[in-house]
């Protein structure tokens, strides 16, 4: 059966991106990892579909699917967008060995930690998902193997997307200038935390005259070659003028060799979470550096509950928090809280205050 | 002018080339097979201790040894910077390293069976596939060796007596 293609999927159906980009050009140089048939199928999709795509997912034997705006597209071997998940394109379980082989040059063995840890960093900072059968030893993950699903999220930059937040987590203007105050920025999984922390990092370092900050030394501790989209070591993405990356680098490690060594005067980091990088941004924080990091949760109550994480938050480590959503795609700020909960900015006022008013 | 000197002294040189030519292919093949095992072992090492992927480790590795291992060491790089699996690429590189080499089919199987595990696994299970074909290489070097000696001999020997033995027969 003829797969039935989307209408409204066209050129003219995907929302102006404007502003958003993606490292190189309009079609993702990740479609170099994949083996011909599903090489063939992507590239041929509609230059727009790759403005607005999050992420590719292949699964051995289930439809081929890019997700974009909370929708999940299925793709068909002639390159189109089907509405019928049947009439995609599933790849089989040697094209999905073939790609992880393509995604490790052919070394797997090269990149065993990672798998361990489920995912994979390829160069341009695209971060693969890995799933499959997971040989454990002793309750420890010891591998994956054989993989079945690759989860690909493309990075994106947004230039511009913190600056309505700046003003927020700066002290004001005095004698001595201004400081960044020390700041989370949280949302749940996809919610653009990597995006915000990307281009905030940009703006740090870069300074904004227009909104009174003339620019920073920034350390960053990229441990998932995520935020700075570093090959060999080298920003592909614009995290600004001021900037020392430590690619891969494990975060509480990071943390501290920078302070030592880079004489940052802010530290940035992607994702925290675990009791040692909880240990290592208090250290940090008394340091006299201030702290820019990211972390899964969608509001402070769940984040106070988090162990480690909760501590950190209750002792005013950080001055700032910042939640953000996807409610009008990834990076909506939501709030901005001060160290107390207390909103500074909130959207729900800024948008509807009589509704708030009503409440 | 009595050309018959000279065509016998051509016959006998020309077989004499030829079994020249055909015991030093004899007199390559445990060369040859010692520089495929000293690929795997330079693989092993940089695997081992590094992790190094395969297209640096098969580059590196082509700086310091011999033909036809250095042959197939480059192919195989060249080929792993593009779309293609390792399977494929290794096979390829074979082809193209076995063209001008003395090796037989046989010798290069446990090479070649190296293609369908080669990087395709974890550290530890890459040293194992990588010591089981060094293991079988190392047994045929000895035979080859052997063979090489006895061999070697035999064809300079035709070559010369044989040549000598057509021409007298012409003469």
């Amino acid at each position: 059966m003829a797969a039935k293609v989307f209408g409204d999927l066209n050129e003219s159906a995907f929302p102006s991106a404007a502003g958003v980009r993606l490292p190189g050009r309009g079609v993702p140089s990740i479609l170099g990892f994949f083996p011909p048939t599903i090489r063939g199928a992507l590239s041929r999709l509609p230059a727009a579909v790759w403005q607005t795509a999050e992420e590719i997912r292949l699964r051995a034997r289930r439809p081929l699917t890019i997700a974009a705006f909370d929708r999940d597209l299925w793709v068909t071997p002639q390159g189109t967008l089907a509405t019928n998940p049947g009439a995609a394109l599933q790849p089989s379980a040697e094209d999905i060995a073939t790609a992880l082989q393509l995604m490790c040059q052919g070394s797997i063995y090269a990149r065993e930690e990672e798998l361990r840890g489920g995912f994979l960093t390829l160069a341009g900072g695209y971060r693969v998902g890995i799933a499959g059968h997971v040989v454990a030893d002793e309750g420890m993950v010891k591998t994956i193997h054989p993989v079945s699903s690759l989860a690909v999220r493309l990075p994106r930059e947004i230039p511009g997307l913190a600056r309505s937040i700046l003003p927020f987590l700066l002290t004001p203007a005095r004698g001595d200038g201004r400081y960044f105050l020390s700041t989370l920025i949280i949302s749940r999984p996809r919610g653009g935390k990597t995006t915000m922390l990307r281009d905030l990092v940009r703006l740090l370092s870069s300074g904004d005259p227009p909104g009174g900050w003339p620019g920073a030394r920034v350390a960053l501790i990229d441990e998932r070659s995520e935020v700075a989209c570093s090959d060999l070591g080298v920003p592909q993405c614009d995290v600004g003028w001021r900037t020392d990356v430590l690619d891969a680098c494990p975060k509480a490690a990071g943390l501290m060799l920078a302070i030592r060594t880079l004489a940052p005067q802010i530290v940035a980091t992607d994702e925290i979470g675990t009791l040692q990088d909880v240990a290592a941004i208090q250290e940090a924080a008394v340091a006299g550096v201030s702290v820019l990091a990211t972390a899964h949760a969608s509001t402070r109550g769940e984040l106070l509950r988090r162990p480690g994480l909760g501590q950190l938050v209750a002792d005013g480590v950080f001055q700032r928090l910042v939640i953000i959503s996807r409610r009008h795609g990834p990076g909506t700020v939501e709030a901005v809280l001060d160290e107390q909960g207390e909103a500074l900015f909130s959207l729900e006022q800024a948008f509807m205050p009589d509704r708030e008013a009503a409440l | 002018m009595n050309v018959r000197p000279l065509g016998a002294l051509m016959v006998v040189v020309s077989s004499t080339v030829w079994g020249w030519q055909v015991a030093s292919r004899v007199e390559a093949r445990p060369r040859e097979l010692r520089a495929l095992m000293h690929l795997l072992e330079v693989l092993e090492t940089d695997i081992a201790y590094a992790a190094i992927p395969l297209p640096q480790a098969l580059r590196r590795a082509e700086r310091t040894i011999a033909e036809p291992a250095a042959t197939l060491a480059r192919v195989a790089a060249v080929g792993l910077a593009g779309p293609a699996p390792v399977a494929e690429v290794w096979q390829n590189a074979i082809q193209k390293a076995s063209a001008s080499s003395a090796l037989s089919l046989a010798d290069w199987a446990a090479v070649r069976e190296l293609g369908d595990v080669l990087g395709a696994s974890g550290r530890d299970d890459q040293i194992r596939h990588l010591r089981l074909a060094h293991a079988r290489l190392g047994e045929a070097v000895g035979p080859a060796e052997a063979e090489a000696r006895r061999l070697g001999r035999v064809w300079r020997a035709l070559g010369l007596f044989g040549g000598l033995g057509v021409a007298l027969a012409l003469y």
